[in-house]
């Protein structure tokens, strides 16, 4: 039988490919038979980097010699893919946490999330949080509270309400031979405790304080005051240890005032917050003031140690006084912003009111953010968002360069970059332009390449032809005459010409000659610098 | 005469100064050395082993609170000199960070164990001396310590069997030092940043500002995209901070 040469060929090469992958299969991951592997400038999911983080994609140079590397994408392994890890001790979940590193420090990993991170109403007392069951279960043994947990209860704003719906009121109850009394909620009076013992269920008095006469308990009104853990107010405490209605004092001796539970907004100049006020505790948080010890505030009450601390925030960094939790947007660097304009080095900066104290974020540095403010209802809030720049000089229109949905970009009529001259898609001459960015982008123009070929977006050529006659002397042929002092045939070029094509390349980025942020300009020796 | 009533007056107000010096002193000692019991020879155990274990709980507090749960940081973000520990972390650009530390509680508790672990043991073997010093028996069986950050709290269990004998026998199983501390409260917030910065790539810190009144968050961006969460509580002054870098933007158009 004769068999053809070209057939032996390719079964040599079938058996080679067979056994390559054969091969391919049963070597241990990280080996570097795989091509990627032993290239140092390869990409590949590392288990453990140099610098010891984990499941990173990175260069396989920056990948510790001795941990697993692979040659795809950190989703596409085992080790390292992303779900999401249990704490079954403290009942949190954390999503995108590699497999290994979930598994390595004891937690439970999984891939989507497991029914054991799924969230209810805790509630806890006269409190409540929306979270898991583990979680509720560790809360209530911190507080010494039954488990009250309701997982049909599907938001948070549902489960506020369920709290603040529960009925308060004196919880009376015999101990040690004596009648006593607790403040709490209805569901806490039935499963009352005194000391260290369980004791008899006590009879629930609502909307009645424990140091009411007609109870006939042990407890009585005192000049002491204290903070309950969530509330904003200072509370006169009755001498069980209970606390009462908002402090007043003019109401430390009103039997009525001891009697019954009056409401915050009931209370005294429940208009105001009361911030360092002696006689009034209704501190309010929304206004800025909230309970803290005399010495926190630095003001002592008539009665009691407590008083409503001040956390507003005055004459701050730009002459204006804000609430508590108020942020503002401040960009107090050399030069503008908003119309491309902004100085190199320049950045946005969001400013926060927070106890007293007023205190920066920056917004991310090359102007990679900026901020933006709002203020409802006299509440002034603002945030970083990205600063979407990068496609601005592609639109071809004021309408679509100026779409808020998708770009921060401005349009500028009348100006042109040598690339998008013939682009516009307006007939009108007038409405012909470019789009730039709102706030113009830092580069990293002292070692970035990248620099070079975006602000070359900028650069426009002033041409003129000579033509030199039969003797050699040459004499101006073609050119553009608006860039030249004088005509084209001046020789010198045109100053305003220059100041506007630099004008226009400051606008793309940090290119051209420009100031910087404390308002210096930073330039090469002769040219010329916008602004200064 | 006169003289003798004068002397004598004098060595009366002598007396009630000694008196007076020796009751201060006493008082001093009380309050310095709560673990000396002044009127007897017993020795108070958890005292001896609190005033023995607080400034190493306290000490390996500090370090953690400012290297993000770490005491020796691998992958850190440097700021103000000091090494603050990654959690969450990317190498690229445009990507959420990847969870470093899941489980930072217990982490945490692990890091102080691991570092108070020796002296707790040592301050356990001085106990015993202070007990046969005098005049006790004392039997021991094996002992180990457990730390807990709990709510409001840090507490370290001394897992020690210990049997006293002089006149009457007095059996210890379990020593437990608590220490008032917030810690715990500022570590689930910064878990909640971390669950915030892996999904989002970013964390609203004025979301937590109407929530806790008492804590305060200072977020600090670094050139090079990382980002630096520094809490704190105005009311006890625990403080815990930590480095991330997520959703980070390169410099021009990469």
């Amino acid at each position: 039988m004769k068999i053809d040469k070209s057939w032996i060929v390719i079964m040599i090469l079938l058996t080679l490919s067979a056994g390559s992958l054969v091969f391919a299969q049963t070597s241990p991951p990280g080996s570097s038979n795989n091509p990627n592997v032993g290239n140092p400038l390869a990409v590949v999911c590392c288990e453990e980097t140099n610098s010891g983080a984990f499941c990173q994609n990175v260069p396989s140079a920056e990948c510790k010699p001795s941990s697993r590397q692979v040659p795809t994408n950190c989703e596409s392994t085992s080790y390292c893919r992303a779900g999401t890890c249990y704490d079954s001790t403290e009942g949190n979940c954390l999503d995108n946490t590699p497999q290994l590193v979930c598994n390595a420090n004891g937690g439970v990993w999984s891939q989507e999330s497991p029914p054991q991170c799924s969230l209810g109403c805790c509630v806890l007392g006269d409190q409540a949080a929306f979270v898991s069951l583990v979680r509720c279960k560790r809360l209530s043994s911190f507080l010494g509270l039954q488990t009250n947990y309701d997982k049909s209860v599907n938001n948070e704003v549902a489960c506020i309400e369920k709290v603040q719906q529960q009925e308060v009121g004196a919880c009376v109850y015999e101990f040690e031979f004596e009648k006593t009394c607790k403040f709490g909620t209805r569901a806490e009076c039935n499963t009352q405790t005194g000391g260290n013992a369980t004791v008899q269920k006590g009879n629930f008095y609502a909307g009645k304080l424990c140091s009411a006469e007609e109870l006939g308990t042990i407890c009585g009104p005192t000049t002491k005051t204290t903070c309950v853990p969530g509330k904003d107010g200072v509370y006169f405490v009755d001498t069980c240890g209970n606390p009462a209605n908002i402090y007043d004092s003019s109401k430390v001796e009103d039997q009525l005032y001891w009697s019954n539970i009056i409401n915050t907004a009931d209370s005294c100049n429940s208009a105001s917050g009361n911030a360092l006020s002696s006689s009034c505790g209704n501190c309010d948080y929304l206004q800025g003031s909230i309970c803290r010890s005399e010495k926190q505030a630095g003001k002592s009450p008539t009665y009691g140690d407590f008083i409503c601390a001040n956390l507003n925030c005055k004459s701050t960094q730009n002459g204006k006084d804000y609430k508590h939790g108020e942020s503002w947007c401040v960009y107090n660097d050399a030069g503008k912003f908003g119309n491309s304009d902004n100085t190199v080095g320049s950045r946005f900066y969001k400013h926060i009111c927070i106890n007293g104290e007023e205190t920066l974020e920056q917004c991310e540095d090359f102007r990679a953010e900026e901020c933006i403010s709002d203020t409802i209802n006299g509440f002034s809030q603002a945030a970083c968002k990205v600063n979407r720049w990068q496609d601005c000089v592609n639109q071809k229109d004021k309408q679509t360069c100026e779409n808020e949905d998708v770009r921060d970009c401005v349009w500028k009529p009348k100006i042109y970059l040598e690339a998008t001259q013939n682009r516009s898609n307006s007939q009108n001459m007038d409405e012909r332009g470019t789009c730039f960015a709102e706030n113009k982008p830092g580069l990293n123009f002292w070692s970035d390449t990248e620099t070079t070929s975006i602000c070359a977006l900028g650069s426009k050529s002033c041409v003129v032809k000579f033509e030199k006659d039969l003797f050699g002397k040459e004499k101006v042929n073609s050119g553009d005459d608006n860039c030249w002092e004088g005509g084209k045939n001046s020789g010198n070029v045109s100053e305003s010409w220059l100041k506007e094509r630099q004008n226009i390349c400051s606008m793309i980025g940090d290119c051209s000659s420009s100031l910087n942020w404390v308002g210096k300009p930073g330039n090469r020796k002769g040219a010329i610098v916008i602004g200064s | 005469m006169k003289s003798d009533v004068f002397n004598a007056r004098r060595g009366q107000v002598t007396i009630f100064v000694i008196l007076a010096i020796v009751v201060i002193a006493v008082i001093i000692v009380m309050f310095a050395f709560p673990q000396v019991n002044v009127f007897s020879s017993s020795v108070n155990p958890g005292a001896y082993l609190k005033s023995c274990i607080e400034p190493e709980i306290n000490k390996i507090k500090n370090t953690l609170s400012v290297q993000g749960g770490y005491s020796s940081p691998t992958n850190y973000a440097m700021y103000k000199d000091l090494k603050l520990q990654y959690l969450c972390y990317t190498s690229e650009f445009y990507k959420p960070c990847m969870i470093q530390q899941p489980l930072l509680v217990k982490h945490v508790q692990d890091e102080m164990k691991r570092y108070i672990e020796p002296r707790a043991k040592q301050c356990l073997e001085d106990l015993k001396d202070q007990y046969e010093r005098k005049g006790y028996e004392v039997r021991s069986g094996t002992s180990a310590i457990n730390v807990s950050v709990v709510s409001e709290k840090i507490i370290v269990d001394f897992i020690a069997p210990l049997t006293i004998s002089k006149e009457e026998t007095q059996t210890f199983q379990k020593f437990a030092v608590s220490v008032d501390s917030s810690w715990y409260n500022l570590l689930i917030t910064s878990i909640n940043i971390l669950q915030y910065e892996s999904i989002y790539g970013d964390s609203e810190t004025g979301l937590y500002i109407s929530y806790y009144p008492n804590l305060k968050i200072e977020k600090t961006r670094r050139d090079d995209g990382s980002t630096i969460y520094q809490l704190s509580d105005v009311i006890s002054e625990d403080k815990f901070a930590f480095a991330t870098r997520s959703l980070v933007w390169p410099q021009g158009l990469v």
